[in-house]
């Protein structure tokens, strides 16, 4: 497989102002606003100007006596090269926290949120939420091999076998855990949403909040309109953004029992959902008794690709 | 930032460069009649503004692809046919599903049929059953013909009589009495590349980039010929992200919803200069509903209109006899289903 073709920089710009050939700076300007470039430098090009004959070259001899200024560099000449403009994300997910803002008490620089230093790298978050949501979809190739093999005995063929390739396509349930314990994460719940919402499509990501376990109710709204929950059609993967209880105090109200959450796992496989959950605390602190019907990944930096891959696979093996 | 819709930024007026694709402000292609119903993708009308007409020259320009975003109903697909009905070149379309993979816009391997005929024992060479996809066609026609086959090969594999039989047919071809002039370069729309698993418009980059591809099963190494590359045009409605790989690769254009001036433009070139009143009307109400009120000033929960369902409501008022006035009944009634929609069985009348 050859490389993919560069991305857009000078040459497509030198290419569009050579062949549409623009005569004043604000077409320049929009021309390489189109390519994603900015520049901030005026563009226009200087008419050439009659240059004056060479003086002719002094002698040798004087030429090498002429003083040579040491270390003196001169003033950079020409126009600073134009910027890539990294395009800005939109469709903002906004939170769904139902509580009015407080008062600020402190002057506004002091009072400002600190930037978020998302959970995961955010160079891999794309690669991380396909893989760990991705299922097989029978949509690929033939599959000669089974095709062969059917024919080989004598058997007719009946389905149609495909090569399986891994799909967003069935989209996802998405149960974010609104458990006080969660509470330090809630910025970090907003933003993989969002990051959600860009990689699978927003129309294909069903959002429900719960506290505790969703078996005590869930919704999209606030906690009030929460209902029974129900799992997803067959086949769609679920994602819970939870602790799965590992940060509540162990008599805390909210607290999810054992048996709860794996009645919940029980109810997930019977539906015939794949279960992941992104959990931010380390593997030794997981409930041992959710590993067989969890996929659970570590909700941080250090994760990475082929972490999830081999918790994974390639993708989930769904039926239905 | 680039966008070429109502909004538009002041600094793109009176831009002054040498065209390639220089359109009329309103591009007509046949008469308007204001007959034509439903969604109108054939590009026979489409109204410029300055900043879409550089985007496809600077798309032209530089021989990347044009990547046209923007909400439904907002000229993104109609964009890509009226420019070939403006340079008179060939035009081909996928609209992408979920279960596009990107070879099916390079070719597919019809294995199905190939194992019917192998099941009746009338097996031909693999290259049988290779069919271009529009990437293909827009890239080199001649080679998507004869499904990759050389003159020679052609001559050595297909018995005479069957040589009519083996052609690929051309979904850009065109039979109209012009349709024999058109030129070897072509307009590809991408629609909806936004549906796509993630992976696909990456897999694409190689082939949009290049304008190259090797199709396996015929040993074909598929090339668009210096100075015919096509202009591809590919749309998406933003619901899922495309990689910056991708993105970094794209002359981008953002198109809005239109403003109330550029629906009445709009209107005119499709329904001529007959009814002023009612686009002026229309498209004061339909910009207000944008604000999320209707004529009352009540946010009535129904989806933004688009430029589509604008056309729609003035055919309907003019085939139906219908004055878009604000206490009129019927005008009401009319506007509830064509442009406020309102989500609630509730919504009554």
């Amino acid at each position: 497989m050859s490389a993919p073709p560069p991305v857009i920089y000078l040459g497509d710009l030198a290419r569009a102002l050579d062949a549409l050939d623009p005569s004043d700076d604000s077409t320049q300007r929009a021309i390489a606003d189109l390519l994603g470039l900015q520049w901030d430098q005026p563009l226009t090009r200087r008419p050439h100007a009659a240059r004056p004959l060479p003086e002719p070259s002094p002698e040798p001899s004087r030429r090498r006596q002429r003083p040579r200024p040491k270390f003196q560099r001169a003033e950079p000449r020409g126009v600073a090269l134009p910027l890539r403009i990294e395009h800005e994300r939109e469709g903002a997910v906004e939170s769904s926290i139902d509580v009015p803002p407080m008062e600020a008490s402190a002057p506004e620089e002091f009072a400002a949120s600190p930037p978020l230093a998302p959970l995961f790298f955010p160079r891999w978050t794309r690669a991380i939420l396909s893989t760990a949501l991705s299922t097989y979809g029978d949509d690929g190739q033939l599959d000669v091999e089974r095709v062969a093999e059917k024919l080989a005995r004598g058997e007719r063929l009946e389905i149609w076998p495909t090569l399986s390739s891994p799909t967003l396509r069935r989209g996802l349930q998405l149960l974010v855990d609104r458990s006080h314990s969660m509470t330090p994460f809630i910025r970090d719940q907003i933003s993989l949403q969002r990051d959600l919402v860009r990689v699978v499509g927003k129309d294909r990501v069903e959002t429900l909040r719960f506290a505790g376990c969703p078996l005590r109710g869930a919704g999209a709204g606030p906690e009030i309109v929460w209902t029974k929950y129900q799992p997803p059609p067959p086949g769609t993967p679920i994602l819970l953004l939870s602790d799965l209880g590992i940060g509540r105090p162990l008599l805390g109200a909210d607290r999810a029992s054992a048996a709860e959450w794996l009645s919940f796992a029980q109810l997930v496989r019977k539906a015939l959902c794949p279960l992941v959950a992104f959990v931010p605390y380390a593997p030794p602190r997981w409930p041992r008794h959710l590993a067989p019907l969890v996929t659970m990944i570590h909700w941080d930096r250090k994760t990475t690709v082929s972490d999830v891959r081999n918790r994974v696979g390639r993708a989930h093996e769904v039926q239905g | 930032m680039r966008d070429g819709g109502g909004g538009r930024d002041e600094r793109i007026h009176m831009l002054s460069y040498k065209k390639i694709f220089d359109p009329a402000n309103t591009q007509v292609f046949k008469e308007p009649d204001g007959s034509a119903a439903g969604d109108k993708r054939d590009g026979s009308v489409y109204v410029y503004d300055e900043q879409i007409v550089l985007a496809v020259n600077v798309a032209l320009a530089t021989g990347r692809p044009l990547l046209v975003r923007g909400p439904s109903g907002s000229g993104k697909s109609s964009l890509a046919r009226n420019v070939a009905r403006f340079f008179t070149w060939r035009y081909y379309e996928d609209v992408i599903s979920s279960r596009t993979q990107a070879r099916d816009l390079l070719w597919r391997f019809d294995t199905l049929r190939r194992l019917n005929d192998a099941q009746a024992k009338r097996l031909k060479e693999d290259v049988y059953y290779v069919e271009p996809g529009v990437l293909w066609w827009a890239f080199d026609p001649s080679s998507a013909r004869t499904r990759g086959l050389s003159a020679e090969d052609l001559k050595r594999l297909v018995p005479e009589s069957k040589v009519t039989e083996f052609l690929a047919v051309d979904p850009g071809r065109d039979d109209s009495p012009e349709g024999a002039d058109r030129e070897r370069r072509a307009v590809v729309l991408l629609d909806e590349i936004d549906k796509a698993d993630p992976d696909t418009p990456n897999n694409l980059l190689v082939p949009l980039g290049s304008f190259q591809f090797f199709v396996q099963e015929s040993g074909t190494k598929v090339r668009a010929e210096r100075d015919q590359s096509p202009l591809i045009v590919i749309t998406s409605n933003d619901e899922r992200e495309l990689s910056s790989a991708f993105l970094r690769r794209c002359v981008m254009l953002n198109l809005q919803a239109p403003s109330r001036v550029r629906l009445i433009e709009i209107a005119r070139a499709h329904f001529g200069d007959q009814h002023p009143d009612h686009y002026e009307k229309i498209a004061r109400q339909m910009t207000s509903r944008r604000k999320g009120e209707d004529e009352e000033g009540e946010d009535d929960g129904g989806p933004q209109p688009s430029a589509a369902e604008f056309i729609d409501t003035v055919r309907a008022c003019i085939k139906l006899g219908v004055s878009p006035e604000a206490k009129d009944r019927t005008w009401k009634a009319l506007s509830r289903v064509t442009l406020s929609k309102p989500r609630d069985q509730s919504g009554t009348l």
